[in-house]
């Protein structure tokens, strides 16, 4: 009776472990400071003999050249925020929809205590880049940092966000500063 | 039996009450205390070195700044994570920057996770160790 008893004891048991390996973010850890200073060096250069006055519209001309549309900006902060629609690539829409019906699948099937819903960000929600660029005085010159963010929004097609990640990829903040050295380049010739 | 009933309609009818405004805006001690955790003087009469500070620092932690203010001194920003399960947590963040007196600037945070304030002193704590290393600036507890 009792090796019965351990035996039905078992799979409960195993669920409850299984089911407290799902570790849930806190505020702390996600307003806690990373380890890397590799990404805000990719985010950032420095333009010396430019005056952040004169860099604020050359950024805002790189930033229409990406076909971004500016949201916010603010002179005296050296703040611009822009956004612009972002068109999936058929290997992306394959893969998030696919990702999607695995997390459907396996919330279906997971012991949880109550159901996680999947991930709609990898649904399919409207898609977008946002840049939030920041040119600061610094030494005889300035430093411009841009961060990049591929969002989605609400799948019923509402523009109301619901996820966000910051890119990574090294390619994508190459080519802003390639495109905003091309600007800056015109905008002495033209002067 | 008939106070089992009375029971039961003073239970059904307690369910229909509205919460009133004071549970919406609800104070008192543990707002003090929330606000203490929220704020931090900085030595620094520059406020725009500070405003862009706290740009810098939300970029250095991964947020979506999604607006800033010279003016009236706030920055706002947004960050997005997603546990093994697939579930999604949105940290939202709106911080100020205003003068305290001639020598010292305020500068406050307030912060929700998944649309619920963020009453851990110890998030705030990050985020102000954060700035200061950003700004080269001890951040001194303001009340």
């Amino acid at each position: 009776m009792l090796a019965y008893g351990g035996l039905m004891r078992a799979p409960v048991l195993a669920c409850l472990a299984l089911a407290g390996c799902i570790s849930e973010p806190t505020a702390p850890e996600m307003l806690a400071a990373p380890e890397s200073r590799a990404r805000p060096e990719l985010q950032t250069r420095r333009y010396d003999g430019v005056r952040p006055e004169d860099l604020m519209p050359v950024a805002v001309a790189a930033l229409q050249d990406f076909g971004f549309q500016v949201t916010k900006s603010d002179t005296a902060l050296g703040l611009i925020v822009a956004q612009r629609g972002y068109q999936r690539t058929f290997g992306e829409y394959h893969y998030e929809f696919w990702q999607g019906y695995w997390q459907t699948l396996r919330g279906a099937f997971s012991f949880q205590w109550s159901r996680k819903p999947p991930d709609p960000a990898k649904m399919f929600g409207p898609a977008g880049v946002s840049a939030a660029v920041s040119i600061v005085p610094a030494g005889c010159g300035c430093e411009v940092r841009v961060s990049l963010h591929r969002y989605a929004s609400r799948p019923t097609g509402e523009p109301i966000l619901v996820w966000a990640e910051e890119l990574a990829e090294p390619e994508a903040y190459r080519k802003f500063f390639d495109l905003l050295a091309q600007a800056l380049a015109r905008e002495v010739q033209r002067k | 039996m008939t106070r089992a009933w009375v029971v039961f309609l003073v239970a059904f009818l307690a369910a229909c009450a509205k919460p009133g405004a004071g549970d919406v805006l609800s104070g008192g001690e543990s707002m003090l205390k929330l606000r203490s955790a929220q704020t931090r003087a900085f030595e620094t009469t520059d406020r725009n070195r500070v405003m862009r500070g706290v740009v810098a620092t939300l970029q250095d932690l991964g947020f979506m700044v999604t607006g800033a203010d010279a003016a009236l001194g706030t920055v706002s920003g947004r960050k997005f994570t997603a546990d093994s399960a697939g579930q999604i947590y949105e940290l939202r963040v709106t911080v100020t920057v205003r003068p305290r007196d001639e020598r010292q600037m305020l500068v406050r945070a307030n912060a929700e996770f998944n649309n619920k304030p963020v009453e851990d002193p110890a998030a705030y704590q990050n985020f102000f160790n954060a700035l200061g290393r950003s700004i080269f600036l001890a951040a001194n507890q303001a009340d």
